[in-house]
């Protein structure tokens, strides 16, 4: 897991909405990241703090001079049949901006828009050049020549021992399920890890190695909890 | 007078004979208690215990699930399995003159079953368990050791060939590199420690993912990507590849 990731879910792990194989990865992130540790710390201070404050309720006076005030305004209001669009043409904008300022917002979302557009395709291509095409699959068809491939069927292995170990596991003891599913986090986070690496630089021999490794002590695991009679 | 001395010679004759036919019934069941023993095939309900005479290059092939396994070396040409636990589960056979298989059947109910194993120095080992600490010391064969969940310690190893992974545990390594010899310590989530003589004489491929790298008073001839450091220290005699994905790496000399 990366830390823009664990960041993105620290809230829902605290309020405790993450699944456990979630939370699991959060916490095993946060044993090994000190940033993503300290932005949960202070997270974890500010909703126990914001839970001792004291709820402040309006007084009923506040509401009384707020619901005569809509009533004046609904009374003052016009009575008009005209249509939307000429509602629209009637309305009368107040903008503060000079036409430098427009011109340099205007800018800005252009820019944004773009950037986006080409983070997009980059990342695509980078993640199919690593995968074979499809982003979810290892195959190699697709690949450029200096690009190391894994093993074509290591990924189809995988895929059928997790079919069939998950069919199996709810028959198993608590506690080993519990082994299996922190163990299988451990290697998932070890494969995000190599793939964001090799997204940012397809090349990168480490990553790849790793990424292999991670692959085969995977189904090595598997296989050993698939012999669970 | 002479008739009762007659009768009490009698009962006398017929309690020696009782005696006699008792202790010849005890006799061989005493003896069949003794080679029982001997065998030593289980000294409680929970406790295991089989001994094997081995001769040559011995081989121990250990797969157990859940539990600890501490493999200790003696003088004896013999590997002797020692067990606690949920003993029914075990399996124990020699394979040949010189290999000894012994196997927990994995279950669906976590049964812990921790095993020490006295075996000859020169012995070779294949250990696997999913959850249980691996501890072996002072042996000079092959050692390939592979758990899940669990740590793994070698100490005073002389192998040749060392092979270790662990996928959350520690894998700690304390002894020697022997010249042509290849030493793989692996663990994905924690650390990989090995303390080595400062004489030895090795190529270092040290590999983590964050870069969490420590070579301690090692000064090498190499480079580093940041993620991967490969160099040689003292002429490169013995391979060493220490990795790890987010754990750290430390290495020591002894």
């Amino acid at each position: 897991m990366i830390c823009s990731e664990c960041q993105q879910r620290l809230s829902d792990y605290l309020d405790g909405h993450l699944s456990i194989g979630e939370g699991v990865r959060i916490e095993q992130h946060l044993m090994s990241c000190q940033i993503c540790k300290v932005v949960h710390d202070d997270l974890a201070q500010i909703i126990k703090a914001s839970r001792a404050l004291p709820l402040h309720a309006p007084s009923p006076v506040l509401w009384q001079r707020i619901q005569a005030q809509i009533t004046l305004e609904a009374e003052a209001k016009p009575q008009t049949s005209e249509s939307w669009w000429g509602q629209l043409r009637n309305r009368q904008f107040h903008l503060t901006l000079s036409f430098p300022q427009l011109a340099a917002v205007a800018a800005a979302f252009v820019f944004v828009i773009a950037s986006t557009i080409v983070l997009t395709q980059l990342s695509t291509r980078n993640l199919s050049s690593v995968t074979g095409g499809d982003p979810n699959s290892l195959g190699n068809i697709g690949r450029p020549l200096n690009v190391p491939v894994l093993p074509e069927d290591l990924e189809r292995q995988v895929n059928e021992y997790t079919n069939l170990v998950n069919k199996r596991k709810e028959s198993w003891d608590p506690k080993v399920r519990e082994i299996f599913e922190r163990n299988m986090a451990i290697l998932d986070m070890s494969m995000d890890e190599c793939q964001q690496q090799l997204r940012r630089n397809q090349t990168d021999q480490v990553a790849f190695d790793m990424l292999r490794m991670a692959y085969q002590k995977k189904l090595e695991i598997l296989q050993d909890f698939a012999a669970i009679e | 007078m002479a008739t009762q001395n007659k009768a009490k010679g009698k009962r006398q004759e017929a309690k020696g004979n009782a005696v006699l036919t008792f202790s010849f019934f005890l006799l061989p069941l005493s003896l069949l208690l003794l080679l029982f023993c001997v065998q030593g095939q289980t000294a409680s309900p929970n406790q295991f215990s089989q001994s094997f005479k081995v001769s040559g290059q011995p081989h121990l092939i250990l797969d157990n699930p859940f539990g600890s396994v501490s493999v200790r070396p003696w003088n004896k040409n013999e590997i002797q399995v020692l067990a606690d636990g949920l003993v029914e589960l075990i399996k124990a056979e020699q394979a040949g003159d010189n290999t000894v298989k012994v196997e927990t059947r994995k279950q669906r109910k976590l049964e812990i079953v921790n095993f020490t194993v006295n075996v000859p120095t020169s012995c070779s080992l294949n250990i696997r368990t999913i959850s249980g600490r691996v501890v072996v010391r002072g042996v000079s064969g092959e050692i390939k050791t592979q758990t899940v969940d669990g740590d793994i310690e070698l100490i005073y190893i002389k192998s040749k060939d060392v092979d270790a992974t662990s996928n959350s545990g520690r894998v700690t390594y304390l002894g020697d590199l022997v010249a042509k010899g290849k030493y793989n310590f692996h663990s994905s989530n924690n650390a990989v420690d090995v303390t080595i003589p400062a004489t030895a004489s090795f190529r270092l491929t040290a590999t983590s993912l964050r870069q969490n790298i420590d070579l301690g008073d090692f000064k090498f001839n190499g480079s580093s990507t940041g993620t991967r450091f490969t160099g040689d220290y003292a002429g490169g005699e013995a391979i060493l590849n220490l990795s790890t994905h987010q754990g750290s790496i430390h290495l020591h000399k002894k």
